[in-house]
């Protein structure tokens, strides 16, 4: 009857070694620290947009605040009605907001102070709850607020924690509820509503419980990352994308904070933040429209965005504020359809020039103006464009441009003939601002062939053969004032006198005055202006004269100038310049910092020079001439491959999540940016594995084997490579299995009920020996004796063998000789004590061995 | 999942990509959440062991095995809850334990420890196994369906009493030399001669293995045709050495109902835990026959020898009684008298005086002198100061003392 007493489980003999504490308040801190991270990641994912940048720091703050100074070192917390009450100021403060202008910001402050309070309070179950709700809605509002690519930065990283800190809390929760029902622990619990079971009916202990689930929750990372996180991706990747789409994609209302685009004014002096800001503006992808392959360009490309030919500048102010504008005239600011190609009439002139298709992705702007490269033409996707008669700009058309003062991201194509073996031609026709190509024949239908043959009969061959319309047009372009600016004239006469009388043609006179100021000798690149007080100065003036130095705006006002001040007509153009080709993606990324202005002037077909070649659209009369004479700054060099990365990542972000729309939905992964090259790449891969198997085929391969079907060198290397493939096989993976299945299989032998001789078995393991499962004492102390040799545990072996064999001898008497009956006789308490001796004796021998013998 | 609503609304109809996006993501963790959970519930079993012997105040451990049935996932963070409530259902006990990581095709083991208070007949209701792994975005949990016990290799369907749990009465430590008070010398000359064998015994039937039967009286023959285990019964046609007779007097029990803390408190209390201590006591002394008597509403007498199931049926009798205000003390003596075939020793463990109860009835003053011709008796009163000489210390709350020094 004794098993009533002693089978039965001892509270303290099993519960003193168990102290769940340590892992249970790690778990828990882990929960903590994950929503405060998460809350501040919140804040952050907020913080993306321009108006509410502010917000992120805050609820950084209070996430720090809240996880030090509340969760982890308790110095205080927030009690729940002081809470509320904050609460419900703010609640009031935000209503008081949401009146003003901007609706979205004042719910991003509300949701980051609810948070901030919420960070401050004692956790519980519930406020994890809260914290992960508000967060979500954190999501929501910078979801309608922006959908710059930032959001992707901080919305990855926050569904990642965000995931990792539900599974915390599981483990918390569960922990937590076997803690509940423990009336040992002290009541330390997150789910504080429930009542523990009355104690006077019974007592439970499940602190076992509680450690085991805590040491499942501190691995838990590993486990959910590897298990759930790709099936959790997965699904909604698959949402996202099989999620039929009714209507087009539309943006986030806030806007991305890029200053994309030109108004029909610019300011002098205006560029320098924006030349700092390297976000994106434009993907300009170059494509050859006979295989849609990247079309290879060289060097950089100039987007034309506006082009610009009134200066006003007031002077009376202590900075003159200079400006230009376009005409105010509405003649000269017609648009129309963009044009259709042009075809020339002699088809050998197609030599001279390369047909383009590009393809451009505009981020949101502010004005309607958009980026071509001239001459350009009408194709599939230029529907969204208009094209400005005169100027070779397109803008917007009216129709589809959201009449709002900002203007969505979006994406148009349209072909051109600016390239020729990869460079960007520097001409473009002058286009009659009331010609009837473009102006009248969009009025009335006609057949792109009858265009084609029409265009090059409406060039105007002189100045004498313009309109009134024309003629108005470029006394705009000749507009200078000497008075205001006399040193423009004065440095033009003066370089111009270094060229020769008789070769003084306007091209040349451009030429020059375009490398006198890109050289540098006098003037330098500088975005950072500080200019002092001086009432009564032109900009230009001032520039030439004082300052020299200035961004691309100066200099090209400064060579307008001199350039009208010889009579030269010329016009300030403003885009991009850019040179950052994006490998990966094979195309032009545009950024705000590539923002520049240069000039066009217009030269008489006669003053051309021989050898400048002006192909793929209507010879002859004038030609606008590209003069750059922005010398080099310290701009950036290009792309770096880890930005290249970036990029292509967030035209994938744009194209597949932000722009996701049922067309697009329809087409999807066939075209993603960075997958064409891919394939084209994969494509030429297979054609050279296909070329290579005809070459070979037909014996054209003499590598190796000299094409003959047997060489000596192969076949010796298809010996050795065949016997190093046995050895591996034959000899390594038998090790690795076996290593492995006794790993499986090795068992520890079931312990003893005999009290000595398990502790002579837990001795013997300490030494080096395990008993296998199947063996018997006796075979064990035989497997001891054989070591004796020269092994190096023989000598412990040795020392170990005698008390071990006296105790196995022992144990085979006491396990199957004397009956348990007699156990009390003398004879077998002598048998204990020298049993108790051995054992001793083998304790001492198996501890004080040195370390190398184990 | 209301904010992933408002999510795909607002980004389907508003064509906001980001929306949409938000709203896979809540919609994935939802649906692996649902999926996952529902899975783990689904393959796991449980089997509950509940401890053979259960004395009040002594620590006992429910053992829970859980089994991962999949083939190929883990499963984590498995909470099982399970529920005790006593006779009158009144009193409810939630218990509660976890695992924290099942992997495929293996089966763990997890407990708690628990420690009833109070004596008495309890039931198991059904256990819960639940988990909020892996998101705790929602519990999913499931009832036991096939309450299964383990026997020797495999499982069978536990009959409606195994959810009947008997807590024995809590045991009291006995005094020294608590042997030389009772009324005979145990272990004497004579005892040899009355040793039982099995030839003496009468064949009675056949029953389940439980655990503790000897081996000796596994019948072969049947546990073959049965496929588990059977054992022959016998009933002991024997006299016996010493009668144990419980008082189950309780003034308070019929005006107040027994209450926890009262119940605990009462002299009765007493007097029953010391009869159970007596019994352990003796059962495991190798002292010759017991039988135990019980006077309460009715009377039960219980012959038991040394075997396991004449221990647990005394000590089941002595969890079940309820004190009465006016105990059956001379039919109670009766059934002792029959039972044990004229046992001349009796040891009355009562709450009460000798002179008190034979006031209460004074037939019990005559029907003890018949008594007295055959044998000695003792009355023992364990509210007198003779009781210090059967309770080594006067009862206290030692469990209850190593709780708080776990605690401290």
């Amino acid at each position: 009857m004794s098993d009533f007493n002693n089978t039965l489980p001892e509270f303290d003999r099993q519960g003193a070694s168990v102290v769940p504490r340590p892992e249970i308040k790690f778990m828990r801190r882990r929960t903590m620290f994950c929503f405060a991270v998460l809350t501040a990641l919140g804040g952050a994912i907020i913080g993306t947009s321009e108006q509410t940048a502010d917000l992120k720091w805050i609820a950084l703050l209070f996430a720090c605040i809240g996880f030090i100074a509340v969760d982890w070192l308790r110095v205080f917390s927030l009690p729940p009605v002081l809470a509320y009450a904050a609460m419900a100021v703010i609640a009031v403060y935000g209503v008081g907001n949401f009146m003003g202008d901007d609706k979205m910001k004042a719910v991003a402050e509300l949701l980051v102070s609810a948070q901030a309070i919420l960070m401050l309070q004692k956790k519980s179950l519930r406020l994890f709850e809260q914290l992960m709700i508000f967060v979500l809605l954190n999501c929501v509002v910078a979801a309608v607020f922006n959908d710059a690519f930032n959001y992707a930065l901080f919305f990855l990283p926050l569904s990642l924690i965000g995931g990792c800190g539900l599974a915390y809390l599981a483990a918390d929760m569960t922990a937590d509820h076997v803690i509940d029902h423990d009336h040992r622990t002290p009541k330390e619990s997150i789910t504080s509503l429930r009542q523990r079971p009355d104690a006077r009916f019974a007592r439970m202990d499940t602190r076992i419980a509680t450690r085991r689930i805590a040491m499942t929750g501190i691995k838990l990372p590993l486990m959910t990352t590897l298990l759930l996180f790709p099936a959790v991706i997965l699904i909604s990747v698959w949402f996202f994308f099989a999620l039929p789409r009714r209507v087009a994609a539309s943006r986030g209302s806030g806007g991305s904070s890029a200053r994309v685009g030109f108004n029909d004014s610019l300011q002098m002096g205006d560029w320098g933040k924006m030349l700092q800001n390297t976000q994106r503006a434009l993907r300009v992808k170059l494509l050859d429209p006979e295989t849609q392959t990247p079309y290879p360009s060289d060097g950089e490309i100039y987007l034309r965005g506006r082009t610009l030919e009134v200066y006003q500048c007031d002077a009376t102010r202590e900075i003159a504020t200079a400006s230009w504008t376009k005409p105010v005239v509405s003649d000269i600011n017609l648009t129309v359809p963009v044009p259709p190609r042009y075809v020339p009439r002699r088809s050998s002139d197609q030599q001279f020039f390369d047909r383009v298709n590009v393809e451009v992705t505009c981020e949101g702007m502010r004005s309607a103006s958009l980026f071509a490269t001239a001459p350009y033409y009408w194709i599939p996707g230029s529907e969204k464009l208009r094209h400005c008669v005169g100027r070779w700009t397109v803008e917007r058309d009216v129709d589809t441009a959201i009449m709002l003062r900002r203007y969505p991201r979006t994406t148009y194509r349209f072909g051109t003939h600016a390239f020729f073996r990869g460079l960007q031609t520097r001409w473009t026709a002058f286009e009659p601002l009331d010609d009837p190509f473009s102006a009248r024949a969009s009025r009335r239908e006609r057949s792109p062939a009858e265009n084609d043959l029409s265009t090059s009969g409406a060039q105007p061959a002189t100045i004498d053969e313009l309109s009134a319309i024309d003629l108005d047009y470029l006394d705009q372009t000749l507009d200078y004032s000497f008075a205001d600016m006399p040193s423009a004239a004065e440095i033009a006469e003066e370089q111009i006198q270094k060229i020769p009388a008789e070769r003084q043609t306007s091209f040349r006179v451009a030429r020059r005055l375009e490398s006198y100021l890109v050289s540098g000798a006098d003037y330098s690149y500088t975005l950072d202006l500080q200019p002092s007080p001086m009432p009564g100065m032109d900009a230009i003036e001032r520039f030439l004269s004082v300052d020299r130095k200035g961004h691309c705006q100066y200099f090209a006002s400064a060579l307008v100038m001199m350039l009208r001040s010889r009579d030269i007509p010329a016009r300030v153009v403003v885009g991009y310049r850019c040179d950052e080709f994006n490998d990966l993606a094979q195309q032009y990324t545009v950024r705000q910092s590539h923002a520049h202005a240069w000039v066009e002037a217009l030269i008489p077909w006669a003053d051309i020079p021989d050898g400048e070649v002006i192909y793929g659209q209507p010879r002859g009369g004038l030609v606008w001439y590209r003069l750059d004479p922005t010398p080099a700054g310290d701009a950036d060099t290009g792309a770096t491959a880890p930005r290249q990365v970036v990029d292509l990542a967030q035209d994938l972000w744009n194209d597949y999540v932000v722009d996701m729309d049922p067309e697009r939905q329809r087409t999807a992964l066939l075209q993603a940016p960075g997958l064409a090259p891919m394939t084209q790449s994969y494509r030429a891969w297979i054609d050279n594995v296909e070329s290579l198997a005809v070459a070979i085929n037909t014996g054209e391969v003499r590598g190796l084997g000299g094409g003959r079907l047997f060489s000596t060198p192969a076949a010796f290397a298809a010996i050795a490579f065949g016997f190093l493939a046995v050895v591996l096989i034959r000899l390594r993976w038998p090790a690795w299995r076996q290593r492995r299945r006794s790993a499986q299989t090795r068992t520890a032998a079931p312990r003893p009920s005999l009290e000595f001789y398990a502790e002579t078995l837990d001795l013997m393991e300490e030494a080096g020996w395990h008993r296998q499962q199947g063996q018997t004492p006796f075979e064990l102390v035989t497997s001891v004796a054989k070591q004796t040799g020269h092994d190096p545990k023989a000598t412990l072996a040795a020392s170990v063998l005698s008390p071990l064999r006296r105790l196995t001898e022992a144990f085979y008497q006491l396990r199957y000789g004397a009956s348990p009956s007699s156990a009390e006789s003398e004879e077998t308490r002598a048998a204990n004590d020298s049993v108790q001796a051995q054992l001793l004796q083998l304790r001492s021998l198996v501890t004080d061995q040195p370390e190398s013998g184990t | 999942m209301m904010v992933g609503l408002f999510c795909m609304l607002g980004g389907a109809l508003q064509g906001l990509n980001l929306l949409v996006a938000l709203a896979g993501a809540c919609l994935a963790v939802i649906v692996i959440q649902w999926r996952t959970s529902r899975w783990m519930i689904d393959s796991v079993r449980v089997v509950r062991r509940f401890p053979d012997a259960v004395f009040a105040g002594k620590t006992e451990r429910v053992r829970y095995l859980i089994h991962n049935s999949s083939r190929v996932a883990p499963m984590w963070l498995l909470r099982v809850d399970d529920v005790l409530l006593d006779e009158s259902g009144a009193k409810r006990l939630e218990m509660s334990t976890g695992v924290g990581m099942v992997l495929p095709q293996q089966t763990t083991k997890t407990h708690f420890d628990l420690c009833l208070l109070r004596r008495g007949r309890y039931s198991l209701g059904q256990w819960e196994v639940s988990t909020m792994a892996p998101f705790a975005i929602s519990r999913a949990w499931r009832f036991s369906r096939l309450e299964l016990k383990m026997i020797p290799d495999r499982m069978v369907e536990l009959r409606p009493e195994d959810h009947q749990v008997d807590v024995y009465p809590r045991l009291l430590p006995l005094a020294r030399h608590w042997h030389r008070n009772l009324p005979s010398q145990l272990g004497s000359v004579a005892k040899a001669s009355r040793r039982q064998g099995i030839a003496q015994d009468e064949f009675f039937g056949l029953r389940e293995y439980q655990r503790g039967d000897s081996p000796r009286h596994i019948h072969w023959r049947t546990t073959a045709r049965m496929g588990y285990p059977a054992v022959r019964q016998f009933e002991q046609q024997s006299r016996l050495d010493l009668t144990l007779l419980v008082d189950a007097f309780d003034t308070e029990a019929e005006t107040v109902g027994i209450t926890g803390e009262a119940m605990e408190e009462a002299p009765v209390e007493t007097a029953i835990s010391l009869a159970a201590s007596l019994v352990v006591g003796l059962s495991s002394g190798g002292h010759g026959q017991t039988a135990l008597a019980v006077a309460d509403e009715s009377s039960y007498c219980i012959a038991g020898g040394q075997s396991h199931e004449g221990v647990r049926r005394m000590l089941t009798l002595l969890a079940r009684s309820q004190p009465v205000a006016s105990p059956e003390m001379i039919a109670a003596l009766d059934a002792a008298e029959r039972s044990s075939g004229g046992a001349r020793d009796l040891v009355i463990i009562s709450p009460r005086g000798h002179a008190e109860a034979i006031a209460a009835s004074p037939e019990l003053d005559q029907r003890l002198r018949v008594w007295n011709r055959r044998g000695r008796w003792i009355w023992i009163n364990v509210q007198d100061r003779d009781a210090a000489r059967w309770i080594a210390r006067a009862q206290e709350r030692d469990s209850d003392e190593r709780f708080q020094q776990h605690v401290a």
